[in-house]
């Protein structure tokens, strides 16, 4: 979109806004003119460009768009801190025992995974086991970079980039992103429902963030004309950086709100006693089935860096976890998305395989989880204690691979995002 | 460009990168004393005779109590925005909140508001003095030896968690130790721990700690002078600790030749803070640019309401905060707050919209912003290094009322951008 045509678009917004004239944009018909056509232009590019992959696709339950891998949907959930893996898909082998004698989850504990007599999970895990029977649920163990580290930050930055041991400068989602144009961008083409979302930030991708739903409104006092006086687009360099933001932001509450007041019918309303990662992965959900054009969901849980006190904590954090995901996939489900919406997990890192008392410290491969009616359920890669690195569980799979089936699902090519062709992992239907 | 101008631009911009903006008024009187005076009185309000703010926090309102402490918290975070609001001494203030963002430790662990203030007061004691100094009595600081589990930390069950984030954030930077520096640090400084009640305080428990001396950073360590000692002698120190403070104020694009005058500085000096932020100052004053400064949230706001007198209740205050995504006191991962485009995410740029119309509202009628006669005024009452640009220009004169005006100047990139 030229700058101009930029600025006709968002005065358009707020004019309708002001006139209370956007009402919704769920569906195929949103109300306001450029934003159909964005949303109308997206989609049926990119389900052109993979019709011949879409051969399984089970149509007929969003009728509201047209199948094919250009309106599905991924919901990334960040567990910040490095969760650890170990306790949470638990090897039903000895040596665990060994080296973890105080943290360790004793075997008449866990709850069984359907489909492996290898592994068990963590107690508070239980709400996924159902998920799993029905074969919703993919288990990766042991992922992780060829040349790990034992940084947050340094972990993070190759999760996100997927280019391990070189600096952050666009996220392997963003790229992506980047990759499908930015002009005609559906506003929430891109969300972060957690603040900043670094995979999902390309060269000319940003997504939207919206921290607290409840609070992303402009309030000027019943001077409605402020906010579209404000977000003029122009001038250079990080002013123009800021005036995009800006104009962002005006887009992205409008359609963010008529979502939100959609999601207000549903059955599978927001309830009051969620969590507040319960609450943004239902609204995850909301906006992952609700709006055409939506491609990326960006939601995370912090507090998986358990040095200390690790069992009371990592036990409320898969309890949030567990609790979540069932809410999520209820609500995509009830939306009719549930073919092409898929929530999968990633985190910096595993934890130290011996405790250190009662909590861990850093380490390397960790397991994931992939969730969602495209998933093929069971258990992928494995957590060999045998084979230890420098007292860390050692990488079986490669991050890349996970990444790379995921990719070629949303209708990417995998080798353009990541550089060359990763054996995917065969997690998911085409 | 004239004298009067340039003089205008330098001490805005030092004002608002090394302080928290001008007060209202407060223009004419630093021009007046001249840039040069403006940088000796950010840096060294001692020798300038710069009135002390008092300590804002009454230790008798923060005491321990889990049940209360949340609201513990917000009152502590309460004296310490009102301190950076009225301090006669905003350099100082602004390196208390640079070292916070900087040795992290947040409330949101730290369930006690008494040991996240003593550690703030760690900041303003130490803060201008020796670099060994200050970093011995983080290292066993009760907040810190909280937040990063040292205080767990035992021979027997050793806990690496600050002994990694003390290399990688605090003082080297990755790429200048190894993980066996990381085991090793950890053991040496095992043995500190410390309560977070009624009078906080370290303690050293020999029993708990690991007195094996260890191969550390190219020397030896077991304990935590020895970690100390070799930390500070590393090579890597003073270019580490000088570029993030010349990233936070002269750009984020700072040269390297700068930021290796500033790291010379601060090195020859014994790795001084007051040699550091004058090294630093003096490059800014010198016209060394590496780009505009997003202004967090915290500094933006309290800039707003120093510039417009603006009141805000705290429970306001902090909601507004809250809806920008930067609370003191509680900083979301040992990393700090993220800084440049971070705050430019489309939730806080929605929140600070909203700020900004709140402060509008909340700008007492007799205050210069509100009485600005024209645009070019008003970015003057602002504290702003010159007039606005076209497009906000446009804006402002387009505005029939004055606190629509004040909001869009403060909602306006110029304002945001320091």
């Amino acid at each position: 979109m030229s700058s101009v045509s930029r600025r006709r678009f968002l005065a358009g917004t707020a004019a309708a806004a002001a006139a209370g004239m956007l009402s919704s944009c769920r569906g195929d018909a949103p109300s306001v003119g450029p934003t159909s056509a964005a949303v109308t232009s997206a989609s049926s590019s990119t389900t052109v460009a993979t019709a011949t992959t879409t051969t399984t696709a089970v149509p007929g339950t969003t009728a509201a768009t047209p199948a094919g891998s250009g309106d599905r949907v991924l919901v990334v959930v960040n567990l910040y801190g490095g969760n650890d893996g170990l306790n949470t898909v638990v090897p039903l082998d000895g040596r665990y025992h060994d080296l973890r004698p105080v943290i360790g989850i004793a075997d008449d504990m866990l709850v069984p995974l359907p489909g492996t007599t290898r592994y068990g999970l963590h107690p508070a895990l239980a709400p996924l086991s159902a998920l799993a029977a029905g074969g919703q649920l993919a288990v990766v163990h042991a992922l992780g970079f060829p040349s790990p580290n034992r940084s947050h930050f340094a972990a993070q930055d190759d999760w996100a980039s997927s280019r391990p041991g070189q600096a952050l400068t666009a996220g392997w989602l963003g790229r992506w992103l980047d990759g499908l144009g930015s002009d005609d961008a559906h506003p929430l083409r891109a969300v972060g429902l957690s603040g900043n979302a670094p995979m999902v930030v390309g060269t000319s991708t940003r997504p939207t963030v919206v921290t607290n739903p409840a609070a992303f409104s402009f309030r000027s006092n019943g001077r409605r004309d402020l906010v579209s006086r404000w977000a003029v687009t122009g001038g250079t360099g990080l002013e123009a950086a800021v005036r995009a933001a800006n104009a962002l932001a005006v887009s992205s509450v409008e359609t963010f709100a008529s979502l939100q007041a959609a999601g207000d019918h549903d059955t599978n309303g927001d309830d009051p006693d969620d969590g507040e990662f319960t609450a943004a992965l239902t609204t995850a959900a909301r906006v992952a089935s609700g709006a055409p054009g939506v491609r990326v969901v960006h939601v995370a849980l912090g507090g998986f860096d358990t040095h200390s006190a690790q069992p009371v904590t990592h036990e409320r954090l898969l309890r949030d976890l567990a609790t979540g995901i069932v809410r999520f996939q209820q609500a995509v489900t009830a939306a009719g998305a549930a073919d092409r919406v898929v929530l999968m997990t990633v985190s910096e890192f595993g934890r130290r395989v011996a405790d250190n008392g009662y909590g861990t410290d850093h380490g390397k491969a960790n397991v994931q989880f992939l969730v969602g009616g495209p998933v093929r359920g069971g258990v992928y890669g494995e957590a060999d204690l045998g084979r230890l690195d420098d007292g860390d569980l050692r990488a079986t799979t490669d991050v890349r691979a996970y990444y790379a089936g995921v990719l070629d699902w949303l209708g990417a090519d995998p080798v353009t995002v990541l550089g060359r062709n990763w054996e995917g992992l065969g997690l998911l239907r085409p | 460009m004239d004298r009067d101008t340039g003089d205008r631009a330098l001490v805005t911009r030092l004002h608002r990168r090394l302080g928290f903006g001008l007060a209202a008024g407060q223009l004419d009187a630093a021009l007046a004393r001249g840039v040069s005076a403006e940088v000796d009185r950010l840096t060294d309000p001692d020798r300038t005779g710069v009135p002390a703010a008092p300590d804002p926090w009454r230790d008798g309102e923060l005491g321990f109590e889990r049940s209360e402490n949340a609201a513990r918290v917000n009152t502590a975070i309460a004296g310490w925005l009102d301190r950076m609001l009225t301090t006669p001494r905003p350099g100082e203030e602004r390196l208390m909140w640079f070292w916070h963002g900087h040795f992290v430790s947040s409330a949101g662990k730290v369930r006690a508001a008494i040991a996240m203030v003593n550690q703030i007061r760690v900041f303003q004691r130490l803060g201008t003095g020796a670099f060994d100094r200050l970093l011995r009595a983080v290292t066993v600081d009760p907040a810190m030896l909280d937040y990063l589990d040292g205080r767990t930390s035992t021979a027997k069950a050793t806990n690496e968690n600050y002994s990694r984030e003390l290399l990688e954030l605090f003082t080297l930077g990755r790429g200048n130790y190894t993980e066996a520096d990381v085991a090793n640090g950890a053991k040496a400084l095992t043995g500190w721990t410390a309560t977070l009640a009624d009078g906080n305080a370290a303690s050293f428990v020999k029993a708990r700690h690991d007195p094996t001396v260890r191969a550390y950073l190219g020397g030896t360590a077991g304990d935590v002078d020895g970690v100390v000692a070799r930390v500070v002698a590393h090579p890597a120190l003073p270019r580490f600790v000088a570029g993030e403070w010349c990233r936070a104020v002269l750009g984020p694009g700072v040269e390297p030749a700068a930021v290796e005058r500033v790291a010379e500085a601060y090195r020859v000096s014994g790795l001084e803070g007051r040699t550091l932020i004058r090294a630093v100052a003096a490059e800014l004053a010198a016209g060394t640019d590496g780009g505009p400064i997003v202004l967090e949230p915290v500094r933006w706001l309290v800039a707003a309401q120093r510039a417009t007198g603006a009141a805000l209740a705290p429970a306001v205050r902090l909601g507004l905060l809250r809806s920008m995504g930067q609370i003191p006191l509680r900083p979301p991962n040992v990393s700090g707050w993220p800084d440049g485009a971070a705050w430019l995410d489309t939730a806080v740029v929605v929140g600070r919209f909203n700020a900004a119309v709140a402060l509008a509202g909340a700008t007492p009628r007799t205050s210069a912003a509100l009485q600005a006669a024209d645009a070019d005024a008003l970015a003057r009452a602002l504290g702003l290094p010159g007039s606005f640009g076209e497009l906000t220009h446009r804006q402002l004169e387009r505005s029939a009322g004055a606190a629509d005006r004040l909001a869009l100047a403060l909602a306006s990139p110029e304002f945001l951008l320091a």
